[in-house]
């Protein structure tokens, strides 16, 4: 009885600890993305940089969304909106780069 | 006919929050995309003017302030985690430790407008800087709302006005919080790192 009382909670306390876990490494993982952008623009210019720095800000935006905003377990369509989006911006102002 | 509309349904419900500040979500993204296409092209025909100007920018702030939005993004999520636990005051503090850290990108960001005009830079000063103080200026007084939302959403969190199984606010204000951070990856990518 006290058994079958405690599962479901600790089932949901190891679920809760997961997605803690993968929420603390995403933030880790976007810092140091960060990091890495930002001394790259101090030693790095050019296509070469906007396409790292450009790669890298799409890589975090796809974890803001799909990890922060949760959209991990939305719909795919509204997943697929959003890739979209950032892939448009992505690609435009690759495009506007590289005609200059 | 009934078919399209449970899966319309099902859709809008996976998305966490209301569906009406999603659709507000995407406009905003819509309107900023267009913003940065606007700042890219407008460099393309005077990448030297571009790049000479953003060398005055106070890089070591912007870089400051997207992991100070990137953090606060995080705390969010923590303060959804705790109110599906049922914690209602770890929540509120979880949203106290956004809202701080969103008054701190708020204190930089004030401070490199204040320098600006200090040295006597406005939007006529070139076109650089148009596009510069227009869109951090853009995006500063959407984290002046985001903050009021979150200052809102810990206010009922912190009286146990969410629990466990109703908590939809948290999750609305959480989401626009986070489309606020998402911009800021952009922009001090495009502003503040590309050259």
């Amino acid at each position: 009885m006290e058994l079958s009382r405690t599962a479901p909670q600790d089932k949901g306390r190891r679920h809760s600890a997961g997605v803690i876990r993968r929420a603390t490494l995403t933030w880790l993982i976007l810092l140091g993305l960060t990091t890495l952008s930002f001394r790259l623009g101090a030693t790095v210019s050019g296509n070469v940089l906007m396409f790292t720095v450009l790669g890298l800000t799409l890589i975090k935006g796809h974890l803001v969304t799909s990890e922060f905003m949760g959209l991990r377990h939305a719909h795919w369509v509204w997943r697929l909106v959003m890739a979209l989006y950032l892939l448009t911006v992505g690609s435009i102002i690759a495009f506007a780069y590289l005609r200059a | 006919m009934s078919l399209h509309i449970n899966d319309d349904a099902d859709a809008a419900q996976s998305l966490p929050g209301d569906l009406a500040i999603w659709i507000f979500i995407f406009a905003e993204l819509v309107v900023f995309g267009i913003l940065f296409a606007a700042y890219a092209f407008a460099r393309s025909s005077h990448v030297t003017l571009f790049n000479v100007s953003q060398l005055t920018l106070n890089r070591d702030n912007g870089f400051a302030n997207t992991l100070i939005l990137l953090t606060s993004s995080y705390f969010v999520v923590r303060a959804n985690q705790a109110i599906k636990a049922g914690l209602n005051k770890a929540c509120g503090y979880w949203l106290s430790g956004a809202l701080g850290l969103g008054g701190g990108f708020l204190w930089l960001k004030l401070a490199e407008f204040h320098q600006d005009f200090v040295h006597g830079i406005n939007l006529s000063t070139n076109l650089f800087y148009m596009f510069y103080l227009s869109l951090t200026f853009f995006h500063f007084m959407h984290v002046v709302m985001g903050m009021v939302i979150l200052a809102v959403v810990a206010y009922k969190a912190y009286t146990g006005r969410y629990s466990a199984e109703h908590h939809t606010g948290v999750e609305t204000g959480g989401s626009y919080w986070h489309m606020v951070d998402l911009v800021w990856i952009i922009l001090f990518a495009l502003v503040y790192v590309i050259h």
